[in-house]
């Protein structure tokens, strides 16, 4: 009789484990869960903050930027004053002081140059001030065009532009037109280095994208090297003449900023082929300030 | 023989200060040349100098009161300004982008030109006041 | 239909108005503002020839190519050469009677070869002899559009006699 009811209590027993252990393992998996959702706060709470951080760091180093720039116009205008008034002083000067003298202003204008890009470099950061208008890519281009004549006629580049797949689309004029004076510039100072310097520009349309494409001819970049530097705050590719490297960083912040990207290929030895890629809504007529 | 009689510099600069009082001393543009610190310092002065001055180079960007402040200032306080209006010339700095339409909201004789001040400008100057006086 | 591309390219000194027979062919517009061409321009123009939807793509080479010859390269493949000169500079005239004696009639004998006697609007009307001085085959005003259409379409028609034979 006692054999019969310790199997049946042990049964019981069982059951009552079975339940039990049910319990733990459910309080188990809600305390890891737990355990869990605290992790995932702790994360977040220790993101936010160093997020914050960051933009306290990044604001500092705006103004900071800002007020250096700022202050350094001033002075540097004076040196230049003081320069040509220097040289109209002059009595007679022997061709060392003029010398001298020609590479102070040399100096100083390539100093007021880079306080010009990094005010350029700001201003692209910042939130879009302009407004949408309707883009005739030919006129822009021949007006960026028009404003590098002389360096284009210095290196005897020859440009072609082909717009005829598309030419008008609706973007921020001010913003193209920086955009595509620095790439044009870039354009112009790789290809400078051939004997026949060729800048191609040319367009197409792409589902919902306008593609503005400038080729050169040029020595080409080895991209697997250099990418970074490329777009990177102050690089260079090369030793030329003109850009502290910061062109293409402000190109990269006006696209971030009002939308479109940039694509890169070049070919070591033959050239290189800078994309801007602008998004396009298909032929809605923009009431959008368009201005004629 | 000098452009004009009485010369104003207001700038909070001292070295853009003496660089333009130099170089157009050198010019004999003016008679007399005048150079204030802030726009308060000039408001005073103006109220006090016999000799009214036809040309005057203001910086917007100076501490006590500032050029806008300074034009503000000007309209109201001073009365025989509205019978020899001398020429402002607002010297700026490269891109700085001025708000001219609330400069010349404020004042309506009013040039700009960006430092550092070369001949040309100078030259460009001396043609506005000629015109000017012919008004 | 059928469609085809040729390709018509621009040639003459700077100012003759190369780029203002394009703007009024392609747009009908004129501008008397004078911004001289940097490079080569391209455009397009479809028009209707027949049962055939034909894309002329003008090359507009920029006048002070011409003197170095440097537009060989971008001369491979044109169907037709528009010459084009002033009506006012007769050396602008002379410029491409030489280019086409010389250089065109040997290395492009192919294309369809047009000379364009082009501001036409400043001709004085009194002087019925000032014309005979040039052989061309079309007078042209940019400005007031007289014959241009005439002389693309023209041009183009050719093109498309020469591609059949």
């Amino acid at each position: 009789m006692n054999h019969l009811k310790t199997i049946e209590d042990l049964k019981i027993e069982i059951v009552k484990l079975e339940i039990e252990n049910e319990k733990l393992r459910h309080e188990n998996s809600q305390l890891t869960e737990k355990s869990e959702q605290l992790k995932a706060l702790n994360v977040k709470k220790t993101i936010e903050a160093q997020d914050a951080q960051l933009i306290k760091y990044n604001k500092e180093l705006e103004q900071f930027t800002y007020v250096a720039t700022h202050d350094l116009k001033s002075p540097l205008a004076n040196i230049q004053g003081y320069l040509d008034l220097l040289e109209i002083d002059l009595v007679d000067p022997n061709p060392e002081v003029l010398d001298s003298l020609k590479w102070l202003k040399y100096s100083v204008s390539e100093a007021r140059q880079v306080i010009h890009e990094l005010t350029n470099a700001l201003k692209a950061r910042n939130s879009k001030e302009e407004l949408l208008k309707v883009i005739n890519l030919e006129e822009l281009v021949e007006s960026i065009l028009s404003g590098m004549r002389s360096t284009i006629l210095k290196y005897n580049v020859i440009f072609i532009c082909d717009f005829t797949e598309i030419n008008e689309f609706d973007y921020y004029p001010v913003a193209l037109r920086s955009i595509l004076q620095n790439i044009i510039s870039n354009a112009i100072q790789y290809s400078s280095e051939t004997d026949f310097p060729e800048v191609k520009i040319t367009t197409f349309q792409q589902l919902q994208e306008v593609h503005i494409k400038v080729q050169d001819n040029g020595v080409g970049i080895d991209l697997a090297a250099n990418e970074s530097k490329v777009f990177g705050l102050f690089k260079r590719v090369n030793n030329d003449d003109n850009g502290s490297g910061i062109g293409m960083y402000i190109v990269n912040k006006l696209l971030e900023n009002y939308g479109g990207k940039l694509e890169l290929n070049s070919i070591l030895g033959k050239g290189s082929e800078f994309t801007v890629i602008i998004p396009y809504k298909n032929n809605e007529i923009s009431t959008l300030n368009t201005t004629l | 023989m000098n452009a004009i009689n009485h010369l104003l510099l207001i700038d909070d600069s001292e070295a853009t200060n003496n660089f333009h009082s130099r170089l157009l001393g050198k010019l004999h543009f003016a008679s007399t040349i005048s150079i204030c610190k802030n726009g308060q310092e000039a408001l005073d002065f103006l109220t006090k100098c016999t000799t009214y001055p036809e040309l005057i180079f203001l910086d917007l960007n100076m501490p006590i009161l500032d050029g806008f402040e300074f034009l503000e200032h000007l309209k109201g306080t001073l009365s025989f300004v509205k019978t020899q209006q001398p020429l402002i010339v607002i010297l700026t700095s490269s891109e700085e982008t001025v708000d001219k339409e609330r400069c010349m909201e404020l004042y309506a004789s009013i040039a700009f030109f960006s430092k550092p001040l070369t001949l040309a400008q100078i030259a460009k100057i001396k043609a506005i006041l000629e015109l000017n006086k012919g008004n | 239909m059928k469609s085809v591309n040729k390709k018509i390219v621009l040639l003459g000194n700077e100012g003759v108005g190369k780029t203002s027979l394009v703007k009024q062919y392609v747009n009908s517009i004129f501008s008397d503002e004078y911004l001289t061409t940097i490079g080569i321009k391209i455009s397009k123009k479809t028009i209707q020839i027949g049962e055939v939807a034909v894309n002329l793509m003008l090359w507009d080479i920029a006048g002070n190519m011409m003197n170095k010859t440097l537009y060989n390269n971008y001369l491979q493949g044109a169907h037709g050469i528009l010459l084009v000169a002033d009506a006012m500079r007769y050396e602008t005239y002379e410029s491409i009677l030489l280019e086409k004696e010389n250089h065109l009639s040997n290395d492009f004998k192919n294309a369809v070869t047009c000379v364009i006697i082009n501001k036409s609007d400043l001709i004085p009307e009194a002087d019925a002899d000032y014309l005979k001085a040039f052989k061309y085959d079309y007078l042209t005003s940019a400005k007031n559009g007289d014959h241009v259409e005439l002389a693309f379409q023209s041009m183009a028609e050719q093109i498309l006699e020469t591609s059949r034979t």
